[in-house]
């Protein structure tokens, strides 16, 4: 993946989102390697699809990801913290983990034994594995030259958000990728963006 | 003397407590899962709390906001504080330690558990 630092001073959509999905995938196969020691069996596809918004917010379903039942967590990226308190997000990242594999991708990534009958237990691994994915994901955009987001608490639900997520209403389409793990399909993630700009 | 972790994640605080104690910490941890949370342990505490650590974004609350409210107290102010977040930027770390320029530090997750015992090194006795 090239460095260089791309123009992307333009109105409407985010048309970069492509290289901003690309970023999270670096990002997230350095997380898993400097965590876990994970290796991923293949390189995640990207696929382009519709955001499905409700009452401003954006949709999320985790039911169709893995057919069985899934934990989800957001965060928000804001451009800054005024945009944060007035809830202006910038984009969106969605992390899907199905609920069998949570304990021990928890295990794999150093947290030790997870009690998986504890539902808050459940619930909260998948959102700190959200923040830490956002957060190794707002640091490799300031290594490609873009500006520093601030990111919001992570919200966990399961299967899916009635009321949704917060996102920049400018955006129409949002990235999804899975990522598998000794041959199986273990993370999907869906990221959102609004323009954003570069230093 | 008691230590203070104050983070939304539970796991966070799990681990955190865990590498506390793995090293041999003999300190009582508290914990609270956000700032109003911290802020009442911190009322009942006071005294006997000798370092807390901070998770930089909890919800309501967020860790800065809470250190911004004990170093405007003095009381509470002497209370060192080591900042723990996911986010890596410089920006949020200068804004960190401009609300706090004592802030005794300010660490990345994830974290290896010794980052943590250097910078707490000064603080508590193993």
């Amino acid at each position: 993946m090239s460095n260089s630092k791309p123009d992307i001073f333009f109105d409407g959509e985010n048309q970069d989102l492509w290289l901003l999905s690309k970023i999270l995938i670096s990002a997230v196969k350095k997380l898993l390697a400097q965590k876990g020691d994970i290796y991923l069996s293949q390189d995640p596809i990207v696929y382009e699809k519709e955001i499905v918004p409700f009452a401003g917010r954006m949709r999320i379903d985790g039911l169709e990801k893995f057919g069985a039942r899934t934990i989800v967590s957001a965060i928000s990226f804001y451009m800054d913290k005024g945009h944060m308190d007035s809830q202006r997000a910038l984009g969106a990242l969605v992390v899907y983990i199905p609920e069998d594999y949570i304990a021990r991708f928890m295990w794999l990534l150093g947290y030790g034994r997870i009690d998986e009958d504890d539902e808050a237990e459940i619930l909260d691994s998948c959102g700190t594995a959200a923040n830490l994915i956002a957060g190794f994901f707002v640091k490799e955009l300031s290594s490609f030259g873009y500006i520093h987001l601030e990111m919001s608490h992570f919200e966990t639900f399961i299967n899916s958000s009635i009321n949704g997520i917060d996102f920049s209403p400018a955006e129409v389409v949002k990235h999804e990728m899975a990522f598998f793990i000794r041959g199986d399909k273990r993370l999907v993630m869906e990221l959102t963006m609004g323009r954003l700009q570069s230093y | 003397m008691k230590i203070l972790i104050v983070d939304d994640s539970l796991l966070d605080r799990k681990l955190l407590s865990r590498s506390l104690t793995n090293a041999g910490v003999k300190n009582e941890i508290l914990q609270a899962e956000n700032g109003e949370a911290a802020l009442g342990i911190i009322a009942q505490h006071m005294d006997e709390i000798c370092l807390m650590f901070c998770d930089y974004q909890m919800p309501n609350m967020s860790g800065i906001e809470l250190m911004e409210g004990l170093v405007s107290v003095p009381a509470t102010a002497r209370i060192p504080i080591i900042m723990i977040t996911a986010s890596a930027n410089e920006e949020s770390k200068q804004a960190a330690y401009a609300v706090n320029p004592n802030l005794a530090g300010y660490i990345v997750k994830p974290y290896k558990p010794e980052e943590i015992l250097a910078a707490m090194k000064p603080y508590v006795q193993f």
